[in-house]
């Protein structure tokens, strides 16, 4: 079984490297929100797979003043729940692009509660994560791609950790990835471009307690 | 036959828990409970029959060589060097570096997992449980072109005292250093050896190999409290 899922595992990585679309640095002459719409948000869900949202060059994009870039973003709706949870965001590298994220937390009324900047995330599987404590009151989450960042290389070391659909195996698959990189090399990282493409994930799950 | 100390790894596996730097305020003592760690370090060999099974075979075929093992443990005595002291004085370093308070409290010593609970009577803010699971050396294969470097595995969690609502927790691998690793920790200075003989022929340069891979973590640790 062990063997059957990491070889799974070892495909799944192969079939992702070796997928390409050139990064989005640019939206040309789009015409931009000056502001994010919060319409029309993405529900997250309360589980560990979360929402998805994928930006391209076609996705809602922003530009708060003339000078300024402009960039995509997504908008997603968070869990109603009277009680802090835990909320992970992730920036997931699409072929050989990801967004560099910034994040911005919502209330009720619309005002901004909080912002994350992209150096509060971490690099994760294939991208960039982090978490927040999401308190109640917190209702909508914009991500937006940091356009500092544009066009700057990251290279992203791969790690099995985490993938999606084996979480029962972790436990065995863990150690597997020690052995990975050498035996493959071409798998040990990936290089992306910090850009307006990639995928966004954000996922909902109950504060986690112990005794 | 899997590594026995691989399991020791993955029995207890914890899935990470992303630190929302906000939760942190507040925070100023964090007791850090004796964290758990090996009485010995581990040298593990792969044979070199798996390559021809590519990973699928490394992973059947990875052994711990008891031998070497006890070698550098063997070494690291010789040299006078505790490699406990040397990863619980880091963590308490690291700590007051971050503008905590560290609070020693006695857990047990030879844990290779996490606390089963965190009651105390103690003040403090919160709590960070740290369970060394491995430390040591190693290398693909007996061959020279698979060089032993040090490895480190440990599982962190830091809790808060008030509610024991999990703040932050993690699993962390780290085998020849160069491998697996991902951003904010970076790639650190690898210490290699093309056969175990260079180990026992550079006893300094093992010692360092091993502080090394220690201090590697405990930094691995700080930036996840930050």
């Amino acid at each position: 079984m062990r063997q059957i899922l990491a070889a799974s595992l070892l495909l799944a990585v192969s079939a992702c490297s070796h997928l390409a679309a050139p990064p989005v640095l640019t939206l040309g002459q789009r015409v931009c929100d000056a502001q994010p719409v919060l319409d029309g948000a993405v529900a997250v869900p309360f589980d560990q797979a979360g929402a998805v949202v994928k930006l391209g060059a076609s996705s809602r994009c922003l530009q708060p003043s003339p000078t300024a870039p402009g960039v995509t973003y997504a908008v997603f709706r968070l869990p109603d729940a009277p009680q802090p949870y835990n909320v992970t965001v992730a920036s997931v590298a699409a072929d050989n692009a990801v967004v560099s994220p910034v994040l911005s937390v919502y209330g009720d009324d619309g005002s901004i509660r909080r912002t994350v900047p992209p150096a509060a995330f971490r690099a994760g599987v294939y991208g960039f994560e982090t978490g927040l404590r999401a308190q109640p009151g917190d209702r909508i989450l914009v991500v937006t791609a940091d356009p500092a960042s544009l066009g700057h290389q990251q290279t992203l070391r791969l790690s099995l950790r985490d993938q999606g659909g084996v979480q029962t195996a972790a436990a065995v698959i863990v150690p597997i990835i020690i052995f990975v990189p050498h035996v493959r090399p071409g798998l040990t990282q990936q290089d992306v471009t910090l850009a307006l493409n990639g995928t966004i994930r954000v996922a909902a799950t109950p504060v986690t307690r112990v005794p | 036959m899997l590594v026995g100390a691989l399991t020791a790894v993955a029995g207890c596996a914890v899935k990470p828990v992303l630190l929302d730097r906000a939760s942190l305020a507040g925070v100023r003592q964090v007791a850090l409970p004796t964290p758990g760690f090996p009485s010995a370090p581990t040298v593990d060999v792969t044979q070199g029959v798996g390559k021809s099974f590519g990973a699928i075979g490394l992973i059947t075929t990875a052994v711990v060589n008891g031998n070497r093992s006890d070698a550098l443990a063997a070494i690291m005595a010789a040299k006078g060097f505790d490699p406990r002291a040397a990863f619980t004085q880091g963590l308490n370093d690291k700590l007051r570096s971050l503008g905590f308070t560290p609070l020693a409290e006695t857990a047990n010593p030879t844990r290779s997992g996490l606390l089963d609970n965190y009651v105390s009577a103690n003040q403090r803010d919160a709590v960070l449980d740290v369970a060394m699971a491995r430390y040591g050396l190693i290398a693909l294969s007996d061959a020279d072109e698979e060089p032993y470097r040090p490895a480190v595995a440990l599982q962190v969690r830091l809790v808060n005292a008030q509610d024991h609502s999990v703040l932050m927790q993690d699993q962390l691998i780290f085998a020849g250093i160069d491998a697996p690793l991902q951003r904010p920790d970076g790639p650190a200075a690898v210490i290699s050896f093309k056969t175990f003989d260079q180990v026992r022929a550079n006893p300094d340069l093992a010692v360092a190999a091993i502080r090394g891979a220690l201090a590697y973590a405990v930094d691995a640790i700080g930036k996840r409290l930050t």
